[in-house]
């Protein structure tokens, strides 16, 4: 008898686990499998990959795919029905099964899809994407960015080279790309291994201020004399939570010195540059330029003469809350983009005036970066052909965009002649506008006006970057690899981000010998070697493109 | 223990036990699965992490310790792993003595509804996120604005700009940081208080000793299996700085890390831009690594102290 | 009775003590009443005049946002409910088994159980290879039970547990072992009833771990309808950070109130504490139990 129930009772705790387990054992045997193999015809082998444990090497190669898609050619047989899972950052709004499920519908015939899409918060965008990827995940497409995972990604294998397959299934996109330089942007060693956005901008600093506060002909101010003329002429006449001037992050005061000495930040590595004029692109430290003194001493000047908050470093204020409801700060860096989208009503009713100005008209500075946002295939796409036939339809098709960016019309937005709004009529469970992140996906020639942005806003942003001054980055595309040199590098972030990031907020006594101090610890990291690498790098690519 | 003379299968005490060792099953179980396989993550840091290779496919670093010297060769990495030791050795000494004193305290309160009610309320700060907590410690301390220094100015002082003077920073995580905790702190030494014999207190009673006395004879020294077994647990967390805490209260001002560096505020600074998992894990290793000897040598103590109460 | 427990109350200890605990429950309270009002505050006032310990003006529209899509928070709390109660009983049950394990003084490799559990919470492979295991070999992906397998077994917990059954006198055990009960009967009819303080503060730690989880949805869940409350929040505050506008309320001319937000989902996350901590605080009452087994 007490034998029986210890035995019971040793059966019903293995069962507990036992029992656990196998219940997710059936998802495992269905989720290696749940994805069919769509891809059409001969084609499959990149799709019926077994799944593959760590240890795997990658299981395609990238010619094998692109040979067996080749022999296909464009396949007249119709398409199998796929699935095409894609990650973004953000929350997933609410019409979004609406959205995709009508996308899926309405283009049945030519693409022959189904649509899994998945929001990942932001903040944890990139670690799960870099998790994901090592777990030999099946997904198609993803968002990324240089800002993102793809630092990281591109030069380590995670993502599908797109050479042959780029042309064959998203043809207008590829013409498209290869009439400008976004193709070159995005070739690491040879391989496109990402679909750059073609949106053209450029994100050089503009002045704004209120205009109604202190009038001034929109564009006159140009330099740091002129700003400071009006921020030390303002100073004591704004009340005392109104900043004269004020910036969140360091970079944007860097940056609008920078602009003034012509440097290119190569889109943010480690606060290295190259010259503007300088068609060799020799690598400049910036604590060594005289751009990087010049904005230590003018911080300073503000810190102690209270243009700037004392607490701007910390601080926690919502400032954009604060501009929108309160019409403050009285002025601060922004951009061409930001300082001509619309206004919001309460501006308008308050008649606050937003007045603006090119910061030094008179130089160069590049335009933005093709891979500031951009989708990618993963190496282990399951139906790598249908994405990009997917991409080349949201290159070519206006009603696939305002799918995809605007929803179903009459149901997540409305148009007003060509403008989209929302109102009260649309029903509150389906919102879909405002989803993130959209950006790689947008495209000029089809987007509408909208609450933020005005009707030919956008014509006039590329207008803008095409204007003298702003010129395409000589380093556009280039990728450098940092794996020699990253614990050098990460010693160079955590110094600049201890010593030099105080000092660009005022917090300096000495300015000479504090830079100087901050030049030895910097040489102390093996700065020297770091700038070697990189160099080497610079010339070995600007030798390949030439 | 009873008769030491088995026989048959009965001489294992595996098998005389097995009913004991049978209720062990899940736990080691679930254990084994979700802790001790995926340790093959342990060599990551030797590794140059390759996507299309995988972690066993990619090849081994050269030199085999190559992600782990940024953790090694500065000034700013001493300091952070010193921070860290200072500041979770004053968070576990300050900690423990305010958790235990505020047990004693709120078992010694009469009247249930007191007890229950204030009890209630110190578990509210565990619900608040850091950065709420930043928020609300900024307008409070802030130089600008803040309430704090608008009474100092009031008064005819000086206003303090806190975030740019590390001295005073110790002082304010340790106080945060009971604050946040001691709700959840104390409720295992309540547990244990709960679980004493009466009796002890009635017979200490009829000798005649006071309240302060039976504190000190009677509830302290129950308590002390429980006192070291909690700091040996969190001596093995000793390395693991609660970043939340450290990099949202502190508004991640340069100018205190002299104070409020740590290890985990250093390692997210220094690969905020690269994101380099090699060597993310090279630090999590290292904080294994250390908190391992450290437990080694306190668990030694403790068993010192109090055979029992040690770890193993 | 009355007249008694007056008494105590103006006993200068009884005071004191009172005072004590009193002065730091406010310290709690107070920042917490400050962000049940920041979340309920107009974004402007709280701009102008700081945060208050009382709402000068109040503005639900955090709780609008938050609440818009109200479905989803309802399968969040349906979901973690569950994830919470069946993942705490089962967490209780395998962690106290194994606690008892450590503690029988009787048994040879108890040592080697207590090391075994030291390493896990010392040593981690990371995340890597831990999601790699569970999603691809262990198929804990997109279902609810990878809510609630990886974190069952919990070597903190182990140990709270172990220390508490050693603090048992060990007669106990001997005296039940004569009468002739099995180590099953032992355990489930005797020791989880000595163990019940101990028990109470595991599970409401427990309990909390799992209401708070985000981490485990955020790796192993991709279905929305699977989603638990903290990753649902974490998702829609995260969101709120990075636009600047949503194209609606940008027509009635405000902000996305970031920062109230925040504090909001807070007030939707104290459910726990409200439901199921006074219903646990009656296993803190000094002193009946063991004197009601030995009486």
């Amino acid at each position: 008898m007490k034998h029986l129930r210890q035995a019971t009772a040793l059966m019903i705790a293995l069962l507990l686990i036992g029992g656990l387990l196998t219940a997710c054992v059936s998802p495992l045997t269905t989720g290696a499998q749940a994805k069919p193999s769509a891809t059409a015809g001969p084609t499959s082998t990149a799709g019926s990959t077994t799944t593959a444990g760590p240890t795997s090497t990658a299981p395609v190669t990238q010619t094998t795919v692109a040979t067996t898609f080749a022999t296909t050619g464009t396949s007249a047989a119709p398409l199998k029905e796929a699935t095409i899972k894609v990650y973004f950052p953000g929350d997933r709004p609410a019409g979004a099964k609406l959205v995709w499920d009508t996308i899926a519908t309405t283009f049945k015939k030519e693409l022959n899809a189904t649509y899994d899409i998945n929001w990942i918060p932001f903040g944890e965008y990139v670690s799960k994407l870099l998790v994901l990827s090592l777990s030999n995940d099946k997904w198609d497409l993803n968002f990324d960015g240089n800002w993102l995972a793809y630092p990281q990604m591109a030069n380590k294998g995670a993502y599908l080279a797109l050479n042959d397959l780029l042309p064959q299934y998203a043809p207008d996109l590829y013409q498209f790309y290869k009439s400008g330089n976004a193709l070159k942007a995005a070739t690491v060693n040879g391989k496109i291994i990402c679909l750059p956005w073609t949106m053209e901008m450029n994100g050089r600093p503009y002045v704004y201020w209120r205009g109604d506060l202190y009038k001034a002909e929109e564009n006159s101010i140009k330099t740091f004399e002129d700003l400071n003329k009006m921020l030390y002429e303002m100073k004591d006449k704004l009340p005392a939570d109104n900043p004269a001037f004020h910036y969140g992050n360091e970079s944007e005061l860097l940056n609008a010195m920078a602009t003034k000495h012509e440097l290119d930040a190569m889109g943010n590595f480690h606060q290295f540059y190259v010259d503007m004029n300088d068609k060799s692109c020799k690598l400049i430290a910036l604590e060594t330029t005289e751009a990087f003194k010049e904005a230590v001493t003018l911080a300073k000047k503000w810190y102690d003469d209270g243009i700037i908050p004392k607490n701007a470093m910390t601080d926690k204020t919502d400032w954009n809350a604060a501009y929108n409801l309160q019409g403050k700060p009285f002025s601060n860096f922004s951009s061409h983009e930001w300082t001509h989208v619309n206004m919001s009503p309460l501006w308008l009713e308050n008649k606050w005036i937003r007045s603006r100005s090119l910061f030094y008209p008179d130089k160069k500075y590049p335009n933005r970066s093709f891979l500031s946002n951009v989708m990618c295939i993963n190496k282990n796409a399951a139906n790598p052909e249908r994405a990009l036939m997917f991409m080349n339809k949201v290159q070519t098709s206006r009603e696939m965009y305002d799918l995809i960016q605007y929803g179903v019309l009459d149901k997540t937005y409305k148009l007003k002649g060509e403008e989209v709004i929302s109102d009260e009529t649309l029903p509150k469970d389906q919102g879909y506008l405002g989803w993130l992140a959209p950006w790689a996906l947008w495209k000029p020639q089809f987007m509408r006006p909208d609450g933020t942005y005005p009707e030919g806003f956008w014509e006039e942003e590329a207008k803008f970057s095409k204007i003298a001054i702003n010129v395409p980055s000589m380093v556009e595309g280039l990728f450098i690899d940092s794996e020699s040199i990253k614990n050098d590098i990460a010693k160079r972030d955590q110094i600049w981000t201890e010593v030099a990031k105080p000092m660009l907020f005022g917090l300096t006594q000495n300015i000479d010998a504090e830079i100087a101090d901050l030049q030895t610890k910097l040489k102390a990291a093996n700065l020297d070697n770091v700038m070697a690498s990189i160099q080497k790098q610079i010339d070995a690519w600007l030798a390949a493109g030439k | 223990m009873t008769g030491r003379n088995h026989t048959g299968l009965n001489r294992f005490d595996l098998w005389r036990n097995k009913s004991l060792y049978s209720m062990a099953l899940p736990g080691l179980t679930l254990l084994l699965v979700f802790c001790y396989l995926p340790m093959i993550g342990i060599i990551l840091p030797f590794k140059n992490l390759q996507y299309d290779k995988g972690i066993l496919g990619s090849e081994w670093s050269k030199p085999l310790f190559y992600n782990f010297k940024y953790l090694f060769d500065s000034d700013a990495s001493i300091r952070a792993i010193r921070n860290t030791l200072i500041l979770n050795s004053l968070f576990i000494a300050t900690g423990t003595v305010f958790n235990v004193t505020l047990a004693l305290l709120i078992n010694e309160i009469r009247s249930p509804l007191f007890r229950r009610i204030s009890q209630s309320l110190t578990l509210l700060p565990f619900f608040v996120s850091w950065i709420v907590v930043s928020i609300f410690v900024s307008a409070f301390i802030n130089v600008d604005t803040g309430t704090l220094n608008h009474w100092l100015k009031s008064a005819g002082r000086k206003p303090i700009d806190f975030y740019t003077e590390p001295s005073y920073w110790p002082g304010i995580l340790i106080f945060t940081n009971i604050w946040k905790s001691s709700g959840f702190g104390c409720i295992v030494y309540l547990a244990t208080l709960t679980g004493i014999d009466a009796t002890l207190y009635e017979a200490a009673v009829i000798d005649g000793a006071s309240k302060p006395q039976q504190v000190r004879y009677i509830s302290l020294p129950l308590l002390v299996p429980t006192i070291v077994i909690l700091c040996l647990l969190a001596v093995g967390r000793i390395m693991n700085a609660d970043f939340g805490m450290f990099y949202m209260l502190t508004g991640d001002s340069p100018t205190l890390y002299k104070t409020t560096d740590v290890m985990d505020t250093f390692v997210f600074r220094s690969l905020r831009q690269t994101g380099d998992i090699g060597m993310s894990s090279a630090a999590g290793l290292l904080q294994a690594t250390t908190a391992f000897i450290l437990i080694m040598a306190t668990n030694l103590i403790a068993r010192r102290i109090d055979r029992d109460s040690a770890l193993f | 009775m009355y007249r008694r427990s007056r008494s105590v109350l103006f006993q200068p200890g009884q005071l004191a003590v009172r005072a004590c605990v009193g002065a730091f429950a406010l310290i709690c309270l107070i920042p917490f009443i400050m962000l049940v009002s920041g979340s309920l505050s107009d974004q402007r006032d709280v701009l102008t005049n700081g945060y208050p310990i009382w709402p000068r003006k109040v503005n639900l529209l955090a709780y609008e946002l938050l609440l818009r899509n109200g479905q989803r928070l309802l399968t969040g709390y349906k979901i973690t409910t569950f994830v919470t109660i069946v993942g705490t009983f089962l967490s209780l049950l395998v962690n106290t088994m194994m606690a008892y394990t450590m503690a029988r003084r009787n048994l040879r490799h108890r040592r080697f159980l207590s090391v075994f559990t030291l390493i896990t919470m010392l040593f981690s492979g990371g995340l890597v290879p831990w999601f790699i295991l569970c999603k691809n070999y262990l198929g804990l992906y997109d279902n609810i039970a990878a809510l609630i397998l990886p974190s069952l077994a919990n070597a903190w917990n182990m140990y709270i547990i172990r220390n508490y059954f050693q603090s048992l006198p060990e007669e106990l055990y001997e005296s039940a072992k004569i009468d002739g009960a099995g180590d099953y009967v032992i355990f489930f009819r005797i020791m989880l009833f000595l163990a019940m303080p101990v028990l109470a503060t595991i599970a409401l730690f427990t309990a909390l771990g799992f209401w708070n989880d985000w981490w485990l949805g955020l790796m192993l869940l991709e279905k929305p309808e699977l989603q638990p409350l903290q990753l649902t929040l974490k998702s829609m505050v995260s969101n709120a950070q990075f636009i600047a506008y949503s194209p609606e309320l940008q027509k009635r001319g405000v902000p996305i109130p970031s920062d109230a937000m925040k504090m909001a989902t807070t007030v939707f996350t104290i459910g726990p504490i409200v439901f199921l901590y006074p219903f646990l605080q009656r296993y803190f009452i000094k002193g009946i139990l063991i004197g009601s087994v030995k009486g």
